[in-house]
């Protein structure tokens, strides 16, 4: 009796922890999938070379139809004028996001993730035309 | 004494296997293929109502006089809002199916909205990288099964009366191709007939046939056409093309008329793919049983602006004797042609904002004056844009008023070429070759709107205007009645004669799917799929803000009369 309790007690205690951290790691902002998997960028992410190539790959990877063309609104996030994480925006385009962004981990070299990255970053400081 | 005993045994023996067979016969009947000819107006059997591809529904219960007592019957909830609900339910026999995003595919009580089975694809994680997910925009039905084209590249056939799988069938590599399945099959025979995406994608796309009976191939046809004089060098490996919507069909002539996607890259800077690309951008006219190719007719010859033929809707329309094929391109022209050759009859516009061509012949069908975009980094304006005159959504053919209710959108865009490289490891990467964003047409504010005309001439009867060009398909029924929603989330029915509203209804979520009709013990309902969301959606924010915010939802809205 007394071991079937504590079974019970021990199996609700994993479960409540197995729920606290499942709802920690879905809420945590630092989270942002794949985040910690990012690393070091391989180059200096405010080149303006590295910049420009990472705009190239954002408008031939379906601009305008996500996030709108140079960043601008769209149905996904608006990017300009975004003040966003590095690791944060590395995350996203790796894994992509719940509401329907697609992941470029698989498909995409991880150096021109991070150059995607220098871009978005730059978005930052853009104006709307 | 024995032989007569014996002659009873065997007489009972043939008439239990007669009777056996004919309750097979009688059992398999209901969902059988012989069904889902139309003919049973309580029904919605395929993705247009019908071969002819006319999305009409010839119940008249509910009318001009009483539209106005429409009330809600019940409502069903799909559960996924991503990318809205894209799909046409189909009704067969008192029961509702449909698919929603994620392909969820649900079987309803017709009359109370209860839900008989669902059945949630366990999809490959490739999905999440893939550009075309994860909606979907209808099912097929027949010999006892509905089937769907899945996301990660299958065909997936499920018992109509359980929900559980009959077969599963892989046609795609979608690991590899990051291509897919996204329209509605057609089941035409014995065979599921359906076409893949691949427009925006560096590799070949192709229409299917499997065997309804067990899933096997029966054959494919490839849209790229091996012929070095329509595809220069090497570019026809990457030429994109395939036929992601659905087609139509004509028992008579026994063909089936499937439109084929934009070549790839989209926009050539000149050199990207010599020749004209055939056959990308036409209709196809194929045999369903073997698949082989009776006659092609190329709308956009060497496409330079993504107006694609693949927009899935074809109106077999006899008239004056002549047998025609009206097809509604994404350029806003409206292609009719002799449906037994391909020849053309009639070009029209939908549209009146364009400057891709000056006109089109309507007598040859001729681009006249060609205006591509082709100059590498220079933005150049175009119309209409890149989401067409009109979309990949449906208009609906009433042969009582013998009017076209179709929708239109008077947009442009700024177009920018660059170069590009295909990318087809580890897998295929978008190939857009430029990109865009959407412009106010010259002197005036974009808009859209429903009209109601002629098919064949094109002599407009009335116009509805909608602030946002719409993008959900119409529905008209013999009660003289036209049903669209719009992009704010009211549905509306029209007077088919007069296009005066006669009644609304705010479902809370914009329209992108189809509404349908049917009807259960007697009793006429509209279902109306409710729920904003669409990859050309992502083009409205540069001209309207406010759509950024426009709720997204995934409900099916089944309306009755008090």
């Amino acid at each position: 009796m007394r071991s079937s309790k504590l079974i019970v007690g021990v199996t609700a205690a994993a479960l409540l922890a197995a729920v606290a951290i499942g709802w920690l790691v879905d809420h945590s902002p630092g989270f942002a999938q794949g985040a910690n998997a990012a690393g070091a960028p391989p180059f200096d992410l405010s080149d303006s070379k590295v910049i420009g190539e990472g705009a190239q790959l954002f408008r031939q990877t379906c601009t305008g139809y996500c996030h709108g063309k140079d960043g601008g609104p769209s149905r996904a996030p608006k990017l300009r004028g975004a003040k966003l994480e590095r690791s944060y925006i590395y995350g996203r385009i790796t894994k992509g996001s719940p509401n329907g962004m697609p992941g470029f981990e698989t498909i995409m070299p991880r150096e021109n993730i991070w150059k995607l990255v220098a871009y978005v970053l730059s978005l930052a400081k853009a104006e709307d035309p | 004494m024995r032989t007569r005993t014996s002659r009873y045994t065997t007489l009972t023996v043939v008439l239990l296997v007669a009777s056996a067979l004919l309750a097979c016969v009688a059992h398999a009947q209901p969902t059988g293929a012989s069904r889902l000819t139309s003919d049973d107006p309580n029904n919605w059997p395929m993705y247009h109502r019908s071969y002819d591809g006319y999305r009409y529904s010839p119940l008249a219960q509910i009318n001009k006089t009483n539209v106005k007592d429409l009330q809600v019957a019940w409502v069903h909830q799909s559960g996924v809002v991503i990318q809205g609900l894209e799909a046409t339910p189909l009704v067969i026999d008192g029961v509702m199916y449909y698919i929603a995003s994620n392909n969820r595919v649900f079987a309803l009580d017709g009359a109370t909205g209860k839900e008989i089975w669902h059945y949630y694809t366990k999809l490959d994680p490739v999905v999440t990288t893939l550009f075309f997910q994860p909606y979907n925009r209808g099912l097929a039905a027949g010999h006892g099964n509905v089937y769907f084209g899945t996301l990660d590249g299958r065909v997936i056939a499920l018992n109509m009366k359980t929900g559980k799988e009959a077969w599963v069938t892989t046609l795609l590599d979608t690991k590899k191709c990051s291509c897919n399945f996204t329209g509605a099959p057609l089941v035409v025979k014995d065979k599921v007939i359906l076409g893949q995406t691949a427009g925006e994608l560096p590799i070949q796309g192709k229409i299917f046939a499997v065997k309804a009976a067990d899933g096997s191939k029966a054959w494919e046809f490839n849209t790229i056409k091996n012929d070095p004089k329509s595809w220069g060098g090497e570019s026809g490996k990457f030429g994109g093309g395939g036929g992601w919507m659905t087609g139509a069909y004509d028992p008579a002539l026994n063909l089936v008329y499937w439109g084929t996607a934009n070549p790839a890259p989209d926009y050539d800077w000149g050199g990207a793919r010599p020749g004209d690309n055939l056959y990308t951008s036409s209709v196809l006219a194929l045999d369903p049983d073997t698949g082989a190719l009776k006659w092609y007719y190329q709308e956009i010859p060497h496409d330079d602006w993504d107006y694609d033929s693949g927009l899935g809707e074809s109106l077999v329309l006899d008239r004056d004797g002549k047998k025609l094929l009206v097809h509604q391109n994404k350029s806003g022209f409206v292609f009719v042609l002799d449906r037994t050759n391909g020849k053309v009859a009639n070009v029209w516009p939908m549209t009146h904002t364009y400057n891709f061509v000056k006109t089109i012949d309507p007598k040859t069908g001729e681009l006249i004056e060609r205006n591509p975009p082709r100059e590498v980094g220079k933005p150049k304006f175009i119309c209409p844009w890149i989401a067409g005159g009109r979309s990949w959504n449906s208009g609906s053919y009433s042969p009582k008023s013998k009017l076209w209710y179709n929708t239109a959108m008077e947009v442009c865009e700024e177009v920018t070429v660059e170069k590009q490289t295909p990318v087809t490891e580890p897998a295929a990467g978008l190939f857009f070759g430029g990109d865009q964003v959407a412009k106010h047409p010259p002197g005036g504010e974009a808009y859209g709107h429903l009209d109601a005309r002629d098919p064949v001439t094109g002599e407009r009867k009335w116009t509805v205007h909608y602030k946002y060009p719409p993008i959900g398909s119409v529905l008209s029924t013999a009660g003289d009645l036209v049903f669209h929603g719009d992009l704010e989330g009211v549905v509306r029915a029209y007077d088919g004669d007069s296009g005066a509203e006669l009644w609304n209804f705010r479902t809370g979520s914009g329209h992108r799917g189809g509404p349908i009709s049917y009807s259960v013990n007697g009793k006429q309902y509209i279902a109306v799929p409710s729920g904003l969301g669409s990859l050309v959606l992502g083009l409205y924010p540069a001209l309207w803000p406010e759509v950024e915010h426009f709720p997204a939802g995934s409900a099916i809205f089944v309306f009755t009369l008090k």
